[in-house]
């Protein structure tokens, strides 16, 4: 059970507290309620882009990480398709440096041509690391656009496109920067060892006199139904063949999400999961496979990936999948198994409570979705699942005509 | 109005609290080191050896030999450990560095007394099957086919096979590797290695005392076996350019670096780890500064001091954009000159200090960060007063004495520098 208080100031901006003494350390976590599926299909790859800018000076404080790191902390980011998040982890002495920081940063950035100049670089030098220059790079460059056709979600974090980032302007910056980066579009979490009365007055010094701003309403396509298998094949210099499969499954708020997430764990959560018992060292046809999810917050993908063993061909490979997605629909998980995977949820739950910062990240996502009470009605989500749920959602989501399929062939 | 301009006032970091372990022995003579001090209801196991991939006969042995722990043993067929440990919401991680291996369990309190039978038949009766190892080799063998046409783990193979030419450290597996690896080396490896006066036990999170009488009960007959600890220092490293090129590579992955023969815990050890964090230890740090935060050049770069039992090295790693791969080259020796030219300034020195003790700060919270902490030190014969050691060099040193150990300790002309991509 994670106990936090919350609040909302004047201008919109949410602020849960949750209190933690056993720590010297306090998160401190500000969520903007902005990602890649806000870009235009144009400018992709900018909300990320933008998290970097970030970083690049403010109007009153020309070096974000400087001053941290005097105070003994340090921060990060990262963006996905529906979110920024931001947190600086610190000595709980020298919070009040964070609350200076990040409310100077929303308050208005410096906006200068350097930083845009440089972070332009370091944002393509990334894509190519990470999307290029690596065996499998481009996969979600690729699966993206296969599974999703009208929703912004056909186009990865990163970009379509290293053109895209290439042509970002400073007017771009700006008005990406007034339309996203608002007091109502922000959620901030502190977790330490605080009190609500002083994180309420810190925040209301700090955050209270920024305007608000004209709010942004969300207006997105929603994905049409796949109705039939959808096939790609392509050809790349790597070792070995990999094959990628994406199902379409529910959005986060959904029940019928832990019905999936669960069927993810069946699949392929530990050593002992079917995918890896089976598949990986029983019949030995694969070196790797694994099922997730995505945990968007729109609907979602449901991903199995794996590599084929040398001479096991990505058709055989993908049959063999398909019987085991089949047993699913076929036959009742045991409740063996089932108590296994709720063991392993209430495990990981435990652990997940052992660092400030992972509480403070979580309570802010909650609190996106609709709420942070949240965080306490987890498990209760997954122990109510029964055998006979997740058969049902496996017959629907693991319907052929719902799936994307990928073959990466390596170059002979 | 409020001053949005002026920083709020900065507290120093008066102290970093380290916290010394229950010490106890098993009647094997197995010592176990307890740290009860968590708030949540967790606990981390862990059991070390001796048996790092230097005391080998052939790449891969040690690592195989942690990584199969858990997935046979006499009493049970292979799977049957993992799922009973996956059922009891386990989990298990094993692995092996140059020096010493581990396989630790983790599990909520309430799941211990059950769970804590499994893993001691994983740990004590492991029987590494035939046809599972095969089955690891050709995935690891694929496995190291996909990584080897990254540049940034080429580069680091081939830095570390000429850094440590002549020394078991710079033996690494290739392909042909793993078809010579088989169950009896395995055996071998784990009869002579995994025993009671090889290792240590160290456990961490909250837990009562009868925690010892379980762990006397379930791990007191791992036999007693000898201590095959033993050393072979490398003081030094040849200096050389070497570039292997890599057809259509839109990146090159740069390392340099050097061993370094200086003390573990002495003041010049200290001293050269504020200087490293200057260099290339943190966000704020030169390289990072220069070479990203200016050039743009690359998504990252750092540098560290790596100790082992054998070696201590320094290096710097990065993967930058092919076509600027000599203006990073060019970059990364001005910074290593000005470390040697220049004095650091105040302003650059006192912010690598608040740096450097709030990182003490955070890496020491919590049970298992403070087990880790230990231990770290532990090993190398050393023990908590490392850190108030360490502490005061923090808050004392000038930068009169870093200009000195950078003279002393990061000469260009005697680093090996690797570039794997296109020059």
């Amino acid at each position: 059970m994670i106990k936090f208080e919350k609040f909302t100031l004047e201008n919109g901006l949410t602020v849960i507290v949750h209190e933690d003494k056993s720590t010297p350390i306090v998160a401190f976590n500000i969520l903007y309620d902005v990602g890649a599926r806000d870009e235009d299909e144009s400018r992709t790859g900018f909300a990320h882009l933008f998290e970097h800018l970030m970083f690049g000076g403010s109007s009153n404080i020309p070096n974000f990480d400087n001053p941290l790191q005097q105070a003994g902390g340090s921060s990060n980011a990262f963006t996905s398709n529906d979110v920024t998040n931001y947190y600086d982890t610190l000595p709980v002495q020298n919070l009040e440096t964070a609350f200076w920081l990040e409310s100077d940063r929303l308050n208005k950035l410096a906006f200068t041509d350097k930083s845009l100049e440089v972070q332009r670089s370091v944002v393509i030098e990334e894509f190519k690391q990470n999307y290029l220059n690596q065996p499998y790079g481009d996969v979600w460059l690729l699966l993206r656009p296969l599974a999703y056709k009208d929703h912004p979600y056909k186009w990865a974090t990163i970009g379509k496109e290293i053109k895209h980032i290439e042509d970002a302007t400073m007017e771009d910056v700006k008005i990406f920067f007034y339309k996203h980066y608002t007091p109502q579009n922000g959620i901030l979490c502190v977790a330490g060892n605080v009190t609500v009365e002083q994180i309420k007055e810190l925040s209301k010094k700090w955050f209270g006199p920024i305007e608000t701003r004209e709010k942004y309403v969300r207006e997105l396509p929603v994905e049409p139904k796949q109705r039939e298998l959808r096939k790609l094949e392509v050809e790349r210099d790597v070792p070995s063949d990999a094959l990628y499969m994406t199902f379409h499954m529910a959005s986060r708020m959904d029940k019928r999400f832990y019905l999936a997430d669960m069927l993810s764990d069946v699949l392929s959560r530990g050593k002992s999961s079917r995918f890896t018992k089976r598949l990986v060292l029983e019949k030995h046809l694969f070196t790797e496979l694994d099922a997730f999810i995505l945990g968007s917050s729109d609907a979602g993908l449901f991903v199995i990936s794996g590599k084929p063993k040398e001479g096991v061909s990505l058709e055989e490979a993908y049959a063999e999948v398909r019987l085991e997605l089949e047993i699913l629909q076929k036959e009742l998980v045991t409740e063996y198994e089932l108590q296994k995977i709720k063991n392993k949820m209430e495990s990981i739950n435990i652990f997940g409570e052992m660092s400030v910062l992972n509480k403070a990240i979580n309570l802010c996502s909650f609190e996106l979705l609709g709420d942070a009470q949240m965080i306490n009605q987890q498990m209760d989500n997954y122990t109510s699942i029964t055998p006979r749920d997740l058969q049902e959602e496996a017959m629907e989501i693991f319907k052929e005509e719902n799936c994307s399929v990928l073959f990466y062939k390596a170059k002979k | 109005m409020l001053d949005r301009i002026t920083a709020p006032e900065i507290k120093k970091i008066e102290k970093v609290s380290y916290i010394e372990p229950e010490v106890r022995t098993l009647s094997n003579g197995m010592k176990v080191l307890g740290f009860n001090i968590g708030s949540q209801e967790v606990i981390q196991l862990e059991f070390n050896f001796y048996s790092g991939s230097k005391y080998q006969e052939k790449s891969l042995i040690a690592g195989y030999v942690s990584k199969m722990i858990g997935e046979a043993s006499s009493n049970y067929a292979s799977g049957e450990i993992m799922d009973k440990i996956d059922y009891y919401g386990a989990f298990l991680q094993s692995g092996s560095d140059r020096d010493m291996s581990h396989v630790t369990l983790f599990t909520i309190q309430k799941q211990l007394k059950y769970v804590l039978p499994v893993f001691a038949e994983a740990l004590s009766k492991p029987t590494f099957p035939e046809r599972e190892l095969s089955i690891h080799l050709k995935n690891g063998k694929q496995n190291y086919k996909v990584e080897n046409e990254k540049v940034g783990y080429r580069c680091r193979q081939l830095f570390t096979e000429l850094l440590f030419k002549n020394h078991a450290y710079g033996k690494l597996a290739d392909e042909a590797t793993y078809d010579e690896v088989n169950s009896s080396m395995l055996i071998k490896f784990y009869k002579r290695m995994y025993s009671a006066s090889n290792g240590l036990i160290v456990v961490a999170g909250k837990f009562d005392d009868s925690l010892y009488s379980q762990l006397e009960k379930e791990f007191g007959s791992i036999p007693v076996g000898e201590n095959k600890r033993s050393f072979q220092k490398v003081v030094s490293s040849k200096a050389e350019k070497v570039y292997e090129e890599k057809l259509g590579a839109i990146q090159s992955g740069i390392r340099i670096g050097k061993v370094l023969d200086v003390q573990y815990g002495s003041d010049e050890f200290f001293k050269l780890q504020i200087l490293n964090t200057v260099f290339g230890g943190y966000f704020g740090s030169r390289l990072m500064s220069n070479i990203r935060e200016d050039k743009g050049y690359t998504y990252g770069i750092g540098s560290a001091i790596t100790s082992m039992e054998d070696a201590m090295f320094f290096f710097l790693s990065t993967e930058v954009g092919a076509d600027v791969t000599n203006e990073a080259l060019k970059e990364v020796y001005f910074e290593l000159d000005r470390l040697r030219d220049e004095l650091v300034s105040e302003e650059e020195l006192v912010m690598v200090k608040n740096y450097m003790l709030g990182s003490m700060l955070k890496s020491s919270d919590g049970p298992f960060s403070m087990a880790d902490k230990y231990k770290a030190v532990y090993f190398k014969g050393e023990d908590l007063s490392f850190y108030d050691r360490y502490i005061s060099m923090v808050n004392n040193v000038t930068s009169e004495e870093l200009l000195e150990v950078a003279k002393k300790y990061f000469d260009p002309e005697e680093m090996l520098e690797v570039v794997v991509g296109k020059k």
